[in-house]
């Protein structure tokens, strides 16, 4: 089968710090990606639903942590508004996955979500997951499960540290080191510190070339709720993203 | 997963579906986010190819697309405009694939231009999120009578996860008059209404059934008045050369019109007989030397792989006089169309056919036809298989010939009168001898071919690249259809021998034609 038809690639957008513009990244980078043809489907996996608020779209009544642990996932997908983009909305009940997961007896590092997510190769070529800020057990399973973690890395002394500390988990875990993609988020071209750290890390094999501005367009996003690319005018953040996701399927090899 | 839904109905009236956006804004927002307004052009060949296949294709301004007879999408490719397309007038694009099995060498010739005006909307919730969408399709297209035809469409298009939103919007749509469209009302079939074409109108077999009570005059007034009809059903088509299918189907009716006289010439009245028997041998003299020229013209791929590529180059020079010589020959043609001789061999015809005081409806034509027939057939049949019988290997190509012209006479015979027969005693009759005349039409194809290129290669003369080159394909193309021809020579006892098996011929209607009705 896999000759005629490429493999669903599973791309986990996270960061153990919040305030990072982590859903800003999946969102648009979600659209990017099927605009630019590939069938995709972005999970929001933030019981917060900032990714689902975004694109409009609020769970089915009967959706919740159970169900998506059960394998129902979906029946709960929705359609955005773009062609060859679809959403898994975050549900409130999201915020105990964790919890979940170690009361079905689900060992860490095990392949939980590797199993919920199989059954959407069928119809998906991307899986984007917007993943909560924190590092637990959920956050472990994410991270077997991607074959990218793409982390938005604010050019901080606690976001290097942030990233440190991910580094160690995965090698806790036994995942491949070249699996983690960081791209400088945020960026703030007259702070110095910004600048200073992004010399020091720039060259450094985890990081992407492409770094995202801090853009008040990325920002209005709460307002318009839609993507940056998708407005009518030109959008220098959608640019931002557009080169990300090249830059992304370039080291992913699709 | 399941996929979206999508659905469409037909409304009456065109204030329907202005109603049904204005109650669908009871339950969503909705919004209007385009209007477009396109002209489709719609084709098929002459002989309806395409319905047949059940597909359908149009024309937009700038793109082709072919489709199933209810508008799926099968293809679809960028093309300029053009008032017919041949399948390899597109042969870079993929259409072109699926065409030329179905259309072969015909044309595909405009049936009806549609007007589509098409509405989009987007039914939001109240966070503004589109959860269907809705296109509302008006077509007008103009009828051949001056008339209007006015069809009205709304298609609903499910939104993922949205399954209840849509099953509101469809309900409302059928609350409003909105009926599921069935297969025969298609925008299609409904533009052809008007349009003064029937789906499978024209067929260039002959298919006229006759009872098997009717007296000798009515059978041959009914079958001539067929015969003409094709004629003239195909001489716009002859006139304006849209494709070489035309003036085949043409020659073919002139062919069997002088069959049904020579078969039944000892029944008809003779002084008419003569006329009409002259009078179709020059309509065929005039319409033969363009219908040859096409034969070579429609295979010159053909042959150009026939001989090596080193070779096939030197061939251009010959399509290019035929190309020549057939634009005189088809100026000739439309002269002898357009002519009163034509317009007066018409005119006779109708009324020897039509007109009450014709000898054709006397007392001594009222005998019963199927008596005659078969009789005809079977004596058609036993001189057939005796002719065909006494070939041996050493028999000159002329007795091929003979009994090929025989062959086709008999055939005709056969079609004309199918009708008198059980028809899978006919049709299987019909497959045992297509085999032989394949053969048979073969070996005399092969047999004019060499002859017309041999006389071709004599006319040359002069010593230039061009003539050599030219001689050097000829000689090739010469070679390798002699070579050809001793092969379906070779096989022709082979293949009338499992023709006219000991099994074979007492099964045939014909041994048996008294048993039958």
């Amino acid at each position: 089968m896999q000759l005629y038809h490429k493999p669903m690639i599973i791309c986990a957008v996270y960061s153990s710090k919040g305030g990072v513009g982590k859903t800003a990244a999946a969102v648009n980078l979600a659209y990017v990606a099927a605009h630019g043809g590939q069938k995709v489907l972005l999970c929001d996996m933030d019981s917060q639903g900032s990714a689902s608020y975004y694109y409009r779209i609020k769970p089915k009544k009967r959706f919740n942590r159970a169900r998506l642990l059960a394998g129902e996932a979906e029946s709960y997908i929705r359609g955005t508004d773009y062609p060859g983009l679809d959403l898994l909305p975050a549900h409130f009940s999201f915020r105990k996955l964790d919890v979940a997961l170690n009361d079905r007896g689900i060992k860490t590092g095990g392949s939980a979500l590797v199993e919920l997510f199989a059954p959407l190769a069928r119809e998906y070529d991307v899986l984007l997951l917007d993943c909560p800020p924190n590092l637990t057990v959920l956050s472990e399973h994410i991270i077997v499960a991607a074959d990218f973690i793409i982390v938005p890395v604010v050019p901080t002394t606690l976001s290097i540290l942030a990233l440190d500390q991910l580094l160690k988990l995965m090698r806790k875990l036994g995942c491949r080191r070249d699996k983690l993609l960081a791209f400088f988020s945020m960026v703030e071209k007259r702070k110095s510190m910004h600048a200073d750290i992004m010399r020091k890390y720039s060259d450094h094999p985890i990081f992407l070339s492409s770094a995202i501005l801090y853009l008040a367009e990325i920002e209005k996003m709460g307002i318009t709720r839609r993507p940056v690319g998708a407005g009518t005018g030109r959008s220098l953040a959608a640019s931002y993203y557009q080169a990300l996701w090249q830059e992304i399927e370039l080291r992913s090899g699709s | 997963m399941r996929k979206p839904r999508s659905t469409a109905l037909i409304f009456g009236e065109a204030n329907q579906s202005s109603a049904l956006i204005e109650r669908l804004g009871e339950h969503f927002i909705v919004e209007q986010f385009d209007e477009t307004n396109t002209i489709r052009r719609y084709f098929d060949t002459f002989d309806w190819r395409l319905y047949r296949a059940k597909r359908l294709f149009y024309a937009g301004a700038d793109t082709i697309s072919l489709c199933t007879l209810n508008e799926s999408p099968v293809g679809r490719a960028a093309a300029a405009p053009a008032e017919s397309y041949f399948w390899w007038d597109i042969a870079d694009s993929p259409l072109a694939e699926w065409l030329a099995p179905i259309i072969g060498v015909r044309a595909l010739i405009p049936l009806f231009s549609a007007q589509l005006s098409t509405a989009c909307y987007r039914l939001l919730n109240k966070d503004q999120k589109i959860v269907v969408r809705v296109e509302v399709e008006t077509t007008v297209v103009d009828g051949v009578d001056g008339d209007q035809l006015h069809m009205h469409g709304v298609s609903f298009e499910e939104v993922r996860g949205y399954d209840e939103q849509y099953d509101t919007a469809t309900s409302i749509g059928a609350a409003c008059g909105g009926q599921a469209p069935a297969q025969k009302a298609s925008r299609f079939i409904n533009g052809l209404s008007v349009s003064g074409r029937t789906p499978l109108d024209y067929t260039s077999k002959f298919a006229i059934a006759l009872p098997p009570e009717i007296p000798i005059g009515r059978a041959v007034s009914a079958i001539f008045l067929d015969l003409a009809g094709t004629m003239k059903r195909n001489h716009d088509g002859v006139m304006n050369d849209v494709d070489s299918e035309f003036l085949h189907d043409f020659r073919v009716a002139v062919r069997r019109a002088r069959s049904l006289l020579s078969l039944f010439r000892k029944v008809l009245p003779e002084a008419e007989c003569d006329w009409f028997q002259q009078e179709f041998k020059w309509l065929g003299s005039v319409t033969g030397p363009v219908r040859d020229i096409d034969v070579y013209l429609l295979a010159r791929q053909h042959y150009s792989t026939m001989i090596p590529a080193s070779l096939s180059g030197g061939l251009a020079p010959f399509f290019d006089e035929l190309a020549g010589h057939r634009k005189a020959h088809l100026s000739a043609l439309r002269g002898a169309l357009a002519s009163q001789r034509y317009q007066r061999l018409h005119e006779r015809l109708h009324e020897f056919c039509t007109h009450e005081e014709s000898p054709l409806f006397t007392e001594m034509r009222a005998g019963r036809c199927k008596k005659l027939v078969d009789e005809l057939i079977l004596k058609r049949f036993k001189r057939f298989v005796r002719d065909g019988g006494a070939i041996t290997d050493d028999s000159v190509d002329e007795v091929l010939h003979r009994l090929r012209i025989n062959g086709k006479k008999f055939r005709y015979l056969l079609e004309f009168f199918s009708s008198f027969y059980a028809p899978e005693d006919m049709s299987r009759f019909v497959r045992h001898m297509k085999k032989l005349q394949d053969n048979l039409g073969d070996f005399n194809d092969l047999s004019v071919q060499q002859d017309m290129l041999l006389g071709k290669l004599d006319e040359l003369s002069g010593r230039g690249k061009r003539t050599m080159k030219l001689a050097a394909a000829l000689g090739g193309l010469i070679a390798v259809l002699a070579d050809r021809h001793r092969v379906v020579r070779g096989e022709f006892n082979a293949t009338y021998a499992a023709f006219a098996t000991e099994q074979n011929i007492p099964k045939h209607p014909i041994a048996q034609v008294h048993g039958h009705r």
